[in-house]
């Protein structure tokens, strides 16, 4: 079982290297992370749930969720969304590619 | 997805990685490559698009060969290409750059520290050479086909 710290909030920002808006979600996440509420949040990586992250996919399952995202696509918040029902069903199919 | 396809474009997919030294420093080498070693012959491709499954973004791939930069072991970038059914022309992992580079100790995350930055630049050239050896080799190509 992976070990999942306590009333903890997971911060989910868009990780969109092509836009500035992209760098502005994922400093904003890190300054709420590292100064504002660092002991009560969490970043998670949105790819680390395909790439296999445990830890991630527990935290998103058990655990509420801020997406911050950068543009319209919202990719944040549907990959969270997504990942969160996967994460329900063990043995669900995984999005994207 | 933004921007016009180049002729010989090679894609760069940056570790995504969001509170990690490593990942940063995979971001801001592919910033420099392309937004200043390497933009006429470079296109940037956001991991969190591949995820979604962004058709534009898998187009991208179809079209021209990827080079991934992976901030940890688990290797989210290049593992994310090839499930999309791209091609990666070779991958780069921050810690072996690092191994390559110890002058350069990266530290902090939101804003790295000179070491960072300078790893960062180590590792956006030697993906540069390899974009200029892949550039070379689709042209030869253009010309023989």
């Amino acid at each position: 079982m992976v070990n999942i710290p306590k009333k903890k909030v997971g911060i989910v920002a868009c990780s969109g290297e092509e836009l500035a808006e992209g760098t502005v979600t994922r400093l904003a996440a890190l300054k709420v992370l590292e100064h504002l509420r660092p002991a009560d949040t969490v970043t998670i990586c949105l790819p680390l749930f395909l790439a296999g992250g445990e830890g991630d996919r527990a935290f998103a399952r058990f655990y509420p969720t801020i997406a911050v995202d950068g543009c319209e696509l919202r990719c944040a918040a549907r990959n969270r969304d997504v990942f969160e029902q996967a994460s329900r069903q063990l043995g669900g199919e995984r999005p994207g590619c | 997805m933004t921007g016009a396809k180049q002729k010989h474009s090679v894609i760069i997919v940056p570790c995504s990685g969001i509170g990690k030294t490593y990942g940063t420093v995979s971001r801001e080498a592919a910033y420099y490559l392309t937004e200043d070693a390497r933009p006429a012959e470079t296109r940037l491709v956001p991991l969190s698009l591949l995820v979604l499954g962004d058709e534009a973004a898998r187009a991208a791939l179809a079209d021209s060969p990827a080079v991934t930069i992976d901030g940890c072991k688990l290797a989210c970038a290049t593992k994310m290409v090839e499930e999309c059914g791209g091609s990666v022309a070779r991958e780069f992992a921050v810690l072996e750059v690092y191994r390559r580079n110890k002058q350069f100790k990266p530290k902090g995350i939101a804003e790295l520290n000179e070491g960072g930055q300078q790893l960062a630049q180590a590792l956006a050239q030697e993906i540069a050479a390899v974009v200029d050896t892949l550039v070379s080799e689709e042209s030869e190509r253009g010309e023989n086909g």
